[in-house]
């Protein structure tokens, strides 16, 4: 052994993995990516965490309304964060007809007076045009008619209030300014359902209203910072959660078709011959089989656990994979470091997965990369369909799907998903590059 | 070399460019469509166009049975009676139809037997007449045992055809059944009980006659475009699988003189969003029903868009056969109907787009429900806590099933919210796809399914007769004998009055303690051009087109 | 290379048949049938008609047992029972379902659907070409636009060149159909008006689902040609081409471009498959004729004939261009040959 401190010429030999590893360190695009996906991959693990203390939301949580809200339109978390008896949730304005308990009629209109004051900036008790315009709840007309004042009075319980000046003066009084009575669905926080539901919880003696000795508070809005769907559940909440399911099937089933799909292909096309064709056939029929009755099939058989669905996904994804390494092997079986290594006397199976597996890997892991999003979107296919993960669960491939749908009225529903998959799979690209970098033998010090 | 392989994929490619390129364009079409701001509907078509939902399964009326085929059927063919333009203010059933091959009928006073006088001009496409053989012949048809006639069961209400549909086959007697043509222009029909809705009936494309000559000639191969022969007001001009089906006036019609769409044009948009851009992009006069949901309120302001009440009722079907399961216990049931907010539900989840339902059998004319359903949560825990689960405490878990479909989704989670609120009670929801689920209520594998019934037909006992017990549609598995007598002896009775009175206790029974518990009425949520005449609101979607016109732009 | 190809095709007919026996059995084992409607609506003769009520193969365990209850079932009149499995007598074999579907396709049709009044051929003949027209085009938009890219970003690797051109392309693979799509109608049919939003009735409608459906591949093309391209360039003989003195673009054409084509080449052959069956999407988006939409609308609806025909037209089709990339790669790299 020689001894490096006095002998300073003499380098330390490295294996291969060390050595790559230490080429991926340079690569600085892959180390950022790296960080980028653990972050992900952290948030999504501690999604509990990011629901209490992040958003107050939890993700099945549904608090209905007309149309989805906007990012900054606000709800009430159904759990009790931050539970309040100041102000407008005090008990002495919660109780207005002052008959010594609440209902759900006054809760309702607590939160409306709290909401409404909320949007009153200037605190003049009416709400003019522009803080009419500003409130997050009011949209843009969806189309080019505006309504007169009475099919308005029809429309108006169905859609999201219209930011135009003559459906404001509908409602609004002689003086263009819009009274908290006619704010209608302009201040809506909870409905009569959830404030049941509020009362349920600390109701001790099951009357159905609260007494002064039950009242605990009420929760404080929060608001929704990338906006709810149509069933009032809180987006960043649910493209967090989504993140579990998509990591999951992304990951388990690219792994899968990876250690599937590599030995296969690689013992094909190193083999060759009849072994090839056999082998290659059987890749044939596994294809053809119909797709669609082999996920039913398989929802039927493993029904509600979803990680054996992504098994089954990955184990599809296998075959392409197999070609592909197949293709690369068949190139490269015929180059001389395979015959040194025949000579040499190694066995097949360490010719395959020491020498041509390692020399092939190059496209492998591009193509691995490649089949993350695959099997991510093949997943919002199958639940496009009703086939894949079941309500309330949701993942980043199902939020885009459901999101489409409202894609030119409620945009945001189907941008954040979007943004976090593309986010995910771009750094997953870079890092792969990195790793594909690094472990090119050509680039090898030695 | 590969240059070669290259080349010969580049060849193949430009050949099919070439080929794309060759397509003929419809005569006519602006080659430009126009961008849109403001969208006219119809404004890039040609002549009337409407969207179909899906390709029609078959174009034969005995053997049909779905909204596209009913569509198709009405507009080609022609029963005795047809549905008259609207069913909106009018208080009862005698202004619903209108004349079509019959030109007029007699009523025996046992109010069994009805006998047709045919037109004498009545044609089909080819010049023949239609006769009360074709009738006949049709009626047979259906009936015959082994035919796949899906609504076979329709006719029974006919004097010996139920007998002559279950007979093995060839042993049934024609002769038995109530059916008889004594001369060309002449047909009476005799039936089993006094059935008031007997000529709405006829006005239903399973009773829509076939011509005899064509079928027994090409056999399965009569309703191809080239061989097909109808005796509506239109023809079957083309037809083009995924794409297209076009109509043109019927040259021999009775009635051309009043029809003033001369062609129609059917566009296949098996998408509802898909339907949504054709009609924004001026390609459609007509997007049906069936529009997305996510849609509707960003089309609310559109004076194109329409809500019509809907002949139907979504409800939860209740499987009581399962000894275990706690839903067989009435209380549980009623239970379960009080602690739903269907006014809530339908005003927030739904968006107003459907109406709360307050009965099972949706208002119509010549009856209203005397039971209404109720939203109390109070006595919905008394009832509960009477069956003994006091406040949900050791209540069984209940599943609810739903065939996959973002509505029923939406509506099965808020009814799961409502009861876990009010009743605290869990509930699991199952989402199965279409067949399955239909497989489960059939085998009865479920406990709470998701249903929804539409009328065929302006008479209560539409929605009535199936929750007797050997009705092959009940499939949960209730029998009650009150019931099932209070039906049998609403079909035999005479007087209209009293009729209704009798289907009224029957309804009560069935919302006491039947197997469902309503949700919501439908409603039909369209879009059709405002130019439009003659497109009125139909409680069961029938616009037939000899009604409507465009004026000319 | 003549034996090759002999071989392959006797290889794939037999895979043909392993498949059909495979997809027919498989089928049947999904819960429901097609005779069951929302309307109990006379089941029995559809049952019938469509010979349900028979045994799928001659060997069987257990009862024959009619797909919807109530209704009567075929019976074998000669029935050989060794315990749980039973065996039917030869002489009514071709009574199964199996047999008969074989007896089908020998007389060269491929049966009746059972959901329509029109024969499986019929079905996929009205939409076949459309479908064919649209993967090719989005076939060359893919090759087009991803090769020149991947190629690009390869020889030119960890500049901005690269970094941009390959997250496009990442960013392109994160973008379904089912949202690249609407876009695409949102953006060019309803706000520009340029296309119809439905049908195709011209070439230029065929314009936006070719491109929402190429885009998503030409993704993909770029990347593995990226990932080929830096395969090879390192390689001696690329080094031996430009010490020789050739231009940058003789080398890239003549040397590298095969090498960095190999893995594209590699996918084509499941890629041009997955295109067939990849429309759905686009098809249902645009409303278009094709025979994607059966692919799934069978097996959703239980139509056992439909969805066997569609297999057997994807199976060929598949098996075809499996051979055909078996025999480009022997053009793309002469050390590869198959003869041994």
């Amino acid at each position: 052994m020689a001894d490096s401190n006095t002998h300073g010429e003499l380098e330390k030999g490295s294996s291969l993995w060390a050595d790559a590893f230490q080429r991926l360190r340079k690569n600085r695009a892959a180390l950022i990516s790296g960080a980028i996906l653990i972050l992900i991959a952290l948030t999504a693990l501690l999604y509990e965490v990011v629901s209490q203390y992040g958003t107050g939301f939890m993700m099945e949580e549904q608090h209905t309304w007309v149309v989805p809200k906007p990012p900054g339109a606000r709800s009430v978390p159904s759990h009790f964060y931050e539970l309040s008896q100041a102000g407008l949730l005090s008990w002495e304005n919660t109780d207005s007809n002052k008959d010594g308990f609440v209902e759900p009629r006054e809760i309702v209109d607590a939160y409306r007076s709290l909401e409404f004051s909320n949007l009153d900036l200037d605190k003049s008790g009416a709400l003019s045009y522009d803080e009419y315009v500003d409130a997050p709840l009011s949209r843009v007309s969806p189309n080019k008619f505006i309504p007169d004042c009475a099919r308005w009075a029809m429309i108006k319980r169905s859609m999201a209030p219209i930011e135009d000046p003559t459906v404001f003066a509908c409602d609004a009084g002689a003086d263009n300014l819009m009274q908290p009575k006619e704010t209608g669905k302009l201040v809506e926080l909870v409905s009569s359902g959830e404030a049941q539901e509020m009362i349920n919880r600390v109701d001790k003696d099951s009357d159905g209203l609260i007494s002064k000795a039950e009242y605990v508070g009420l929760p404080m809005p929060r608001t929704h910072i990338l906006g709810s769907d149509k069933l009032g559940r809180d987006l960043l909440t649910r493209t967090v959660y989504g993140a579990r399911i998509s990591l999951a099937v992304g990951l388990l089933a690219t792994l899968v078709s990876f250690m599937i799909g590599v030995t296969w292909g690689a013992t094909a096309g190193f083999l060759g011959g009849k072994v090839d064709n056999i082998m290659m056939r059987l890749v044939d029929i596994l294809y053809g089989l119909p797709f669609m009755f082999l996920v039913i099939l398989l929802m039927v058989v493993f029904g509600q656990k979803i990680y054996l669905l992504f098994l089954a996904l990955g184990a599809i994804q296998w075959l392409t994979m197999a070609r592909i390494v197949r293709g690369q092997v068949i190139s490269l079986k015929n180059q001389e470091f395979v015959e040194a290594a025949e000579t040499i006397g190694v066995s097949n199976s360490g010719i395959i997965f020491k020498h041509l597996i390692p020399n092939a890997l190059g496209p492998i892991i591009v193509y691995a990369t490649l089949t993350v999003p695959a099997v991510m979107l093949e997943e919002a296919f199958l639940s496009f369909l009703g086939l894949g993960v079941q309500a309330p669960q949701t993942s980043w491939g199902a939020l885009i799907s459901e999101g489409r749908q409202l894609m030119e009225t409620s945009p945001w529903l189907i941008i954040w998903p979007s943004v976090a998959l593309a986010a995910t799979l771009l750094s997953l690209n870079f890092l792969g590059d990195g790793l594909r970098d690094a472990l090119d033998p050509q680039l090898r010090k030695d | 070399m590969m240059t070669n392989g290259f080349r010969y994929l580049c060849a193949i490619a430009l050949m099919t460019l070439v080929m794309g390129c060759d397509k003929k364009e419809p005569e006519g079409k602006a080659t430009e469509t126009k961008p849109v701001e403001e969208f006219v509907a119809g404004s890039n078509a040609t002549e009337f166009t409407a969207a179909l939902t899906a390709d029609p399964e078959t174009m034969d009326p005995a053997k049909m049975s779905g909204a596209v085929e009913g569509e198709i059927a009405m507009n080609l063919f022609e029963g005795l009676l047809m549905p008259g333009p609207t069913t909106e203010g009018l208080t009862d059933t005698s202004k619903l139809l209108n004349f079509g091959v019959a030109e007029s009928y007699t009523l025996s006073d046992d109010a069994r037997t009805y006998t047709f006088k045919l037109r004498s001009d009545a044609k089909w496409t080819n010049g023949e007449p239609v006769t009360s053989e074709d009738f006949a012949f049709s009626w047979r048809r259906v009936l015959t045992n082994g035919f796949p006639a899906d609504y076979a069961s329709m006719m029974w209400v006919i004097d010996g055809a139920e007998a002559y549909n279950k007979a093995e086959a060839g042993t049934g007697d024609w002769e038995t059944v109530g059916v008889k043509t004594p001369d060309a222009q002449t047909l009476v029909v005799t039936l089993v009980n006094p059935t008031p809705y007997f000529p709405e009936l006829t006005a239903f494309y399973t009773f829509f006659p076939v011509p005899k000559k064509a079928v027994e000639e090409k056999g399965d191969e009569w309703t191809k475009p080239e061989n097909i022969v109808s005796n509506g007001p239109y023809r079957l001009a083309s037809y083009q699988p995924q794409q297209e089906i076009k109509f043109e006036l019927n040259e021999h019609y009775w009635d051309k003189a009043s029809v003033n769409l001369k062609s129609i044009r059917f566009r296949i948009i098996s998408d509802s969003n898909a339907r949504v851009n054709a009609y924004k992009t001026g390609e459609l006069h007509w997007a049906g029903s069936g529009l997305p949901v996510a849609q509707i309120t960003a089309l609310l302001t559109h004076p194109d868009f329409r809500q019509e009440p809907l002949l139907g009722t979504y409800y939860y079907r209740v499987n009581v056969s399962k000894a275990d399961s706690p839903t067989t216990n009435v209380l549980v049931r009623q239970a379960l109907s009080l602690a739903i907010d269907r006014d809530s539900l339908v005003n927030n989840t739904l968006n107003g787009l459907y109406k709360p339902a307050e009965s099972f059998v949706p208002p119509m004319p010549g009856y209203t429900s005397t039971t209404k359903t109720a939203y109390n949560i109070k006595r919905a825990k008394d009832l509960l806590a009477e069956a003994g689960y006091p406040n949900g405490k050791d209540f069984p878990a209940v599943e609810l099933l739903y065939n996959t479909d973002e509505n029923h989704k939406l509506v099965a989670e808020s009814v799961q919210a409502m009861w876990k609120q009010n009743l605290n009670i869990d509930v699991k929801l199952n989402n199965k796809e279409w067949k399955t689920y239909l497989q489960d209520v059939d085998t009865m594998a479920y406990q709470v399914a998701r249903a929804g019934w539409i009328g065929d037909f302006n008479d209560p006992m539409t929605f009535l007769d199936m929750w007797t017990a050997e009705n092959g549609n009940n499939d949960t598995g209730w029998a009650d004998a009150e019931y099932d007598a209070l039906i049998k002896s609403a079909q035999q009775e005479v007087d209209k009055t009293k009729r209704i009175a009798i289907l009224q206790q029957a309804e009560t029974i069935l919302l006491e303690r039947g197997p469902i518990i309503p949700v919501y009425y439908y409603a039909s949520n369209l879009l059709i051009s405002r130019f439009v005449k003659g497109f009125e609101p139909h409680n069961r979607d029938v616009h037939l087109f000899k009604y409507m016109s465009l004026p000319s732009k | 290379m003549t034996r090759f190809i002999l071989r392959r095709l006797l290889a794939s007919i037999a895979v043909l048949l392993v498949i059909i026996t495979l997809s027919l059995w498989l089928t049947r084992q999904a819960p429901s049938n097609p005779c069951l409607k929302e309307r109990e609506a006379n089941t029995c003769a559809c049952v019938k008609d469509n010979f349900l009520d028979r045994p799928v193969f001659p060997v069987y365990s257990g009862e024959v047992l009619s797909p919807v209850q109530n209704c009567s079932f075929w019976k074998p009149d000669s029935v050989v029972n060794l315990g749980p499995v039973s065996i039917i007598g030869p002489g009514e074999w071709g009574e199964t379902q199996y047999f008969l579907y074989l007896g089908t396709l020998a007389s060269g049709s491929l049966g009746q659907s059972m959901k329509t009044d029109l024969t499986v051929i019929e079905t996929l003949k009205s939409g076949l070409p459309y479908t064919i027209q649209l993967g090719f085009q989005a076939l060359l938009i893919s090759l087009l636009l991803g090769i020149p890219a991947g190629l690009l970003a390869g020889l030119r690797q960890n500049t901005m060149v690269d970094y941009s051109t390959m997250s496009v392309a990442m960013v392109g693979v994160s973008v379904p159909s089912i949202v690249l799509g609407p876009l695409m109608i949102m953006l060019f049919s309803l706000r520009l008006g340029w296309f119809s939003a439905v049908g195709w009735e011209s070439f230029s409608d065929s314009i936006l689902p070719s491109f929402t459906l190429g885009l998503y591949y030409a993704a993909y093309v770029a990347r593995l040609t990226r990932g080929g391209m830096l395969e090879v360039i390192r390689k001696d003989y690329i080094r031996t081409a430009r010490a020789k003195g050739l231009t940058e673009t003789m080398v890239v054409m003549r040397h590298a471009l095969k090498g960095a084509l190999l893995p594209v080449v590699s996918y084509l052959g499941p890629a041009t498959a997955a295109l067939l069956t990849g429309s759905v999407v686009v098809e249902e988006i645009f409303s278009l004729p094709g025979i994607g939409t059966h692919f799934v609308r069978s097996a959703l609806n239980r139509d056992y004939n439909l969805v066997l025909g569609t297999i057997i037209l994807y199976s060929t089709i598949l098996v075809f261009l499996n051979m055909i990339v078996d025999v480009l790669y022997t053009l793309i790299d002469p050390r590869v040959s198959y003869d041994d």
